[in-house]
């Protein structure tokens, strides 16, 4: 039919009065011209009118086929079959239960994962016109940096063209908030008041900055609804940050996460005359928008020029610098996280083959129950076309019905999903928190359960209807012949299944070994009674000399008196934290392995006792002692046993000196070498490190600066006394993050923990869902060949024969399926190589252990028809016929 | 589309009826009735036309846009729905006609031959 006609049937829909509705009397004037011209050629009258009614057909039928001519009939007709398909799965009550809470798993585990992978992986932010916008750096060969001066982005925002726009921000910037509540760090970062504008992105409440505002502060929508509850009255009120007064002026949209995810506000980034003439130090981030017509080549060579010419206006500064002009990279999820975040949606692909599995066996069974009702519908004249549709819409309303099952299981998974989600993540939160059933998910789940009711359906439908059914009429269900054939197809499911959920164990197996071996792996230090509390010296109170040696002295003396507390240390750095302040110095001379190169190597500035309240042994010489601290002490370092292996072999590296380790050319006199502790994470290898005395080096990653206390209860039990000891020297010192060197750890394996969780639930599944394939297929085998068996007990066939006939079938499949499994698995799970510590991806133990779980479930699935065919009567089955 | 074939009348070919239709209004617009009166006429009653059978297609041509309808007067000063052709139904006519005429060549060339074969 046109598009025309179609589109005249839609108006028709809508159309109060359809152009059908005066048919009936259109009808009655054709009769009666009929009827009068019939009279004319001289009927009498009854005649006449009987002739009429006669040559015009039947009226009814003719009145319905006009008006048809306006429907949808198909609509109307896949209505019925809605309204049918429904009746039906009501009926069968017990089937349609496990069918939905089948595909209901299948559906929802997918819909979780694809969640995560929407939050995480496929979030554009809300930038307007994002293909315009670019980032600039300075470039220099022998610097490791593309920051830019303050000085040449104040040159750059006179001097260019290209840009409509131009903008810096400062990505890093943890600031003090008191006076509001307990004092707290946020994480404020220092942003052009152009930023909001040049991005395209407004604020959901109040306002964002204009030119030349200093004060103000824009917060994330995160943090505004975590701190402030989501309370509007928050505009206009005054922040104290790093003590000066911010007033908050606007909430930024939910999903702009600028920088990072993590930030929780952005206040105006403002330089002083004398640093728009720094062309030295490299502090800032650019972007800019290119104007609309100029292309980033031009916006390149624009860049190029102005580069050059600023090298020779400030050669001191500039000479060696270029500027690089790149589109605006997307912040994107760091690699691990992408790879576990893969393997899962394969994984679940799978529990969701063997849902679709497992559904589409149940259907092939039911529907060979429902061959009579397909034979007599086909001989009321139902095309196959219409058999296959009534059955698909079955499926379908299946699958629709466990989409919304579905969904209210992966709103529980979310829950179970974000508690893996480190709360004291420092850098990013990988965009965890977004996860939610939003518009994205909900198309996803509702075109998934489209796709899985029609692959569940189609293959049942098509065998159904395709069966010769006047064969079945004529012989009344006497199958025994077709049997073998009809199973054929639901072997083939079952096989499938078994090796679907074999490759899923094998997966699931490796990944929560590895994270068992992980999470228990010796790090080099017992954090076992170990309390973590960080402190971010409030940089704007204390100078990075003596004053803050004296504040660290004071709080560890303070906490060092709190009952209950075995020793105490500090650190400018925890392990795991996902920080890592690393140095640079050059080679000592007699190292065998000189490249001339230098050394690189991991750096930690502790407090005398570190090493002893994070029980590190002592291979050779001193720790710290206190008199390291004094302002006139020797420049001492401690080195750990991979440092002393790497460049004192077979030495003893205690009174070495060490150049280029102390302030002002000083070398460092090596005291003491101690055992090596993992720095970087759990999995990572042990790299040389350097401790120095905080003392000797204050203001150096002053922020992350976490306090370690070894206690003799519960560590959590002294949280708050603790606080309070800090607090007592300055009560508008941040105490956060208090926290047990325990959770520090497995914190900082959260993504393998998540992985290996996941995978877990998804073996498991998909080990209950082949059980139950496997039990459903041998209970339907029993029922099929009652007579079968009932003739081999009639002929004495023993019991134990009867079991063999069953179970052996039963067992044929689940070995083809775990062969096939093991065959996949080992070719699959090398793509999780990457994810695995200290297992190999082929690992036999895990292979042979799992293939017989896997043989073992099933021989209990297979338990229960095997049973019920060692029962049958041979005369009830014999009559059967 | 006559159901049987009785006294020498010709069944319709599906979808010739539409064509039926369209050739007759192109002497003016009248009735249903009326359209099928002169089908019969015209065609010296060899085709037989159900009257009923009008109806489903008269709303299809409707819906195509081929024609339109309105309410008028007949000569016995009855009531009755007038048809007529719209311009894109009689573009729509010289499309099939166009086709039908090669339909029909297409046949008789199957045909002769065979009868005259036959014949031989």
């Amino acid at each position: 039919m046109s598009w025309r006609a179609q589109l005249s049937k839609l108006g028709a829909l809508f159309r109060r009065s359809k152009p059908v509705d005066d048919l009936e009397e259109e009808i009655r004037a054709h009769l009666r011209m009929e009827e009068q011209e019939n009279l004319e050629s001289g009927m009498p009258p009854d005649e006449a009118h009987y002739a009429a009614l006669r040559r015009f057909g039947n009226v009814t039928l003719t009145e319905e086929r006009s008006r048809e001519m306006w429907r949808w009939d198909s609509l109307e007709t896949l209505w019925q079959d809605f309204q049918y398909g429904l009746r039906t799965l009501v009926k069968n009550s017990g089937f349609t239960a496990v069918a939905v809470l089948t595909l209901a798993l299948g559906i929802g585990a997918t819909t979780a994962i694809f969640s995560v992978i929407e939050a995480v992986l496929l979030h554009p932010p809300p930038y307007h016109n994002p293909a315009q916008l670019v980032e600039i750096g300075s470039r220099n060969p022998e610097h490791d940096e593309d920051s830019v001066s303050v000085g040449d982005f104040a040159d750059w925002q006179e001097h260019t063209l290209a840009f409509q726009e131009i903008t810096a921000y400062q990505n890093w910037k943890f600031q003090t908030l008191a006076g509001a509540g307990e004092p707290d760090e946020v994480w404020a970062s220092p942003v052009s008041t152009n930023l909001f504008h040049l991005l395209g992105v407004n604020a959901v409440l109040g306002r964002t900055f204009v030119p030349s505002e200093s004060q103000a502060a824009v917060l994330s929508y995160e943090y505004w609804r975590g701190h402030f509850s989501s309370d509007p009255g928050i505009i206009g009120k005054t922040l104290r940050l790093d003590g000066q007064p911010y007033t908050v002026i606007g909430i930024a949209p939910p999903d702009f996460e600028f920088p990072g995810p993590n930030a929780q506000m952005w206040i105006p980034l403002t330089f002083s005359a004398a640093e728009k003439n720094n062309h030295e130090d490299h502090l800032l981030q650019v972007i800019a928008r290119l104007k609309s017509g100029s292309t980033l080549k031009q916006a390149q060579a624009e860049m190029a020029t102005v580069a050059s010419r600023l090298s020779m206006q400030y050669p001191k500064t500039n000479a060696g610098w270029s500027a690089s002009v790149e589109p605006l990279k997307i912040q994107g999820i760091e690699g691990p996280l992408r790879d576990a975040l893969l393997a899962l949606l394969g994984a679940v692909v799978f529990v969701l083959m063997i849902v679709c599995a497992n559904v589409a066996s149940m259907l092939l069974a039911r529907g060979a129950a429902r061959q009579g009702e397909m034979a007599i519908r086909a001989a009321l004249g139902a095309g196959r076309w219409r058999l296959i549709r009534q059955l698909l819409v079955e499926s379908l309303v299946l699958a629709g019905l466990a989409s919304v099952a579905g969904l209210a299981l992966a709103s529980l998974g979310f829950r179970g999903m974000v508690s893996f989600v480190p709360k004291y993540s420092l850098i990013q939160n990988q965009g965890l928190h977004r996860i939610a059933i939003d518009i994205p998910v909900l198309a996803f789940t509702i075109a998934l359960s489209l796709v899985t009711g029609i692959v569940v359906g189609l293959l049942p439908a098509l065998r159904i209807s395709g069966r010769n059914l006047n064969e079945w009429l004529k012989q009344r269900g006497r199958t025994s012949g077709t049997s073998a054939h009809r199973s054929g197809l639901q072997s083939a499911l079952v096989v499938s299944e078994v090796a679907l959920a074999l490759v899923l164990l094998v997966g699931a197996g490796l990944m929560i070994q590895s994270f068992e071996r992980l999470a228990t792996a010796p790090t080099g230090f017992n954090p076992d009674h170990l309390l973590t509390v960080r402190v971010p010296l409030a940089n704007y109170k204390y100078s990075a000399g003596p004053q803050s040696v004296e504040f660290y002295r004071a709080v560890l003396e303070r906490i060092a008196a709190v009952p209950g507390v075995k020793s105490v240390a500090m650190a400018n750095n925890l392990p795991f934290t996902g920080f890592h302040t690393s140095g640079y110095i050059p080679e000592p001379g007699n190292s065998p392995k000189s490249s001339g190169e230098g050394i690189a190597f991991a750096l930690r500035s502790v407090s005398p006792g570190y090493f002893r309240a994070m029980e590190i042994p002592l291979m050779a010489g001193r720790e710290f002692i206190q008199a390291d601290s004094e302002s006139n002490a020797r420049c001492v370092r401690i080195i750990n046993g991979a440092m002393a292996r790497r460049y004192w072999p077979g030495e003893n590296p205690v009174g070495k000196e060490l150049r280029g380790a102390c302030p002002k050319d000083a070398s460092a006199l090596i005291v003491g070498v101690v055992a090596d502790s993992k720095q970087n994470s759990v999995d990572s290898e042990v790299e040389p490190e350097l401790y120095e005395p905080y003392a000797q080096h204050p203001a150096f990653a002053s922020f992350l600066v976490t306090f370690i206390v070894r206690t003799a209860s519960n560590p959590l039990d002294l949280a708050s006394a603790v606080r309070k000891a800090v607090w007592e020297i300055d009560h508008d010192q941040a105490v956060i993050q208090i926290r047990t060197m325990e959770n520090v750890i497995s914190e900082s394996i959260w993504r393998q923990h998540f992985c290996a969780s996941m995978l877990g639930v998804f073996a498991a599944i998909a080990l209950v869902l082949s059980a139950i394939g496997i039990f459903c297929v041998l209970s339907y085998s029993v029922i099929q060949r009652t007579h079968e068996i009932g003739i081999r007990a009639a002929l004495g066939g023993t019991r134990s024969d009867i079991l063999r006939l069953v179970a052996g079938e039963g067992l044929r499949l689940t070995l083809i399926g775990v062969g096939i499994g093991i065959a996949g698995a080992l070719g699959l799970t090398h793509l999780l190589a990457g994810l695995l510590y200290a297992i190999r991806p082929r690992d036999p133990a895990t292979f042979v252990t799992l293939s017989l779980l896997l043989t073992g479930v099933a021989l209990l699935a297979m338990y229960i028809p095997a049973r019920r065919a060692t029962k049958v009567d041979p005369m009830v089955a014999l009559r059967y016929e | 589309m006559a159901k049987q074939p009785s006294g020498g009348r010709i069944e319709l070919v599906y979808g010739s009826l539409d064509m039926l239709i369209l050739r007759t209004l192109r002497w003016g617009p009248t009735h249903g009735h009326g359209i099928a009166k002169s089908i019969e006429r015209l065609s010296e009653e060899t085709l037989k036309v159900e009257h009923g059978s009008l109806y489903p297609a008269l709303q299809r041509l409707q819906q195509e846009g081929w024609i339109s309808a309105d309410w008028g007067v007949s000569k016995n000063k009855q009531r009755a729905k007038y048809y007529r052709l719209t311009a894109a139904g009689r573009r729509q006519l010289v499309a099939e006609t166009s086709r039908w005429d090669r339909f029909v060549r297409a046949i008789t060339g199957v045909l002769r031959p065979a009868q005259s074969e036959e014949g031989q």
